[in-house]
């Protein structure tokens, strides 16, 4: 098997986790549910930081963020057919449910005043409530691999 | 990237912290730009936008090309 082939198995591997477990996965999960070498995971999921599919943990190389699902805890609740899972930022907050195919309920605060905020999200990416809300972007595009952490 | 309970709010919140760079979106913009980059993320064959890819999902969206623009 190439490494193209492995990072693609492994990718499977982390949907799959996410859908059925809502789980995101180490490498021991990943290696376990492929019957692979933890080694091997651990150099899929390095190409896979590089090429920017996941964002990794500080400290290793374990998925902190495969956007949008983040290991959190962040102050971005996402509640997804009765799942809670995290967002890493307002962008992938609302993308959770898009992943997922259902409708969702995103849960935040302003970050300006701190009020609570709530936005229902269909499974197609429309909302008709909280209109007034507003999402501010504050790096641009090109810079956002950067610094992720910060973007 | 924030959400805000209006674009008075975030305007306080970039005079205080002055953020690099600043672009606002609606709320309706935000959710269809959150679909349209992950639906299909955890599809077999995903695969990371081009950058022409990209920007077409933001000129559909109307996002201003000046702060949205890849290349």
């Amino acid at each position: 098997m190439s490494d193209a082939e492995l990072d693609r198995e492994v990718r499977i591997a982390i949907a799959r986790s996410i859908k059925t477990r809502g789980k995101i996965p180490t490498i021991a999960d990943v290696a376990t549910d492929l019957g692979k070498s933890a080694s091997d995971v651990d150099a899929s999921f390095v190409r896979l930081i590089e090429g920017h599919v996941f964002i990794p943990r500080k400290d290793s190389h374990e998925i902190y963020a495969y956007d949008p699902f983040c290991v959190g805890p962040t102050d971005f609740f996402v509640t997804v057919g009765g799942r809670v899972w995290f967002g890493i930022c307002a962008w992938d907050a609302l993308g959770i449910p898009a992943a997922l195919g259902e409708a969702g309920v995103v849960e935040t605060h302003c970050a300006d005043c701190g009020e609570e905020l709530v936005v229902e999200v269909d499974a197609d990416g429309a909302t008709d409530v909280q209109t007034w809300t507003v999402m501010q972007v504050g790096v641009r595009p090109p810079d956002f691999w950067k610094d992720i952490y910060f973007t | 990237m924030l959400l805000f309970r209006s674009e008075e709010h975030a305007k306080v919140w970039r005079e205080r912290t002055k953020p690099p760079a600043s672009a606002v979106m609606t709320i309706e913009q935000a959710t269809a730009l959150a679909h349209a980059w992950y639906a299909k993320k955890l599809d077999p064959d995903w695969q990371r936008f081009t950058n022409e890819e990209a920007e077409q999902i933001f000129d559909e969206l109307a996002l201003d090309p000046k702060f949205w623009r890849l290349s």
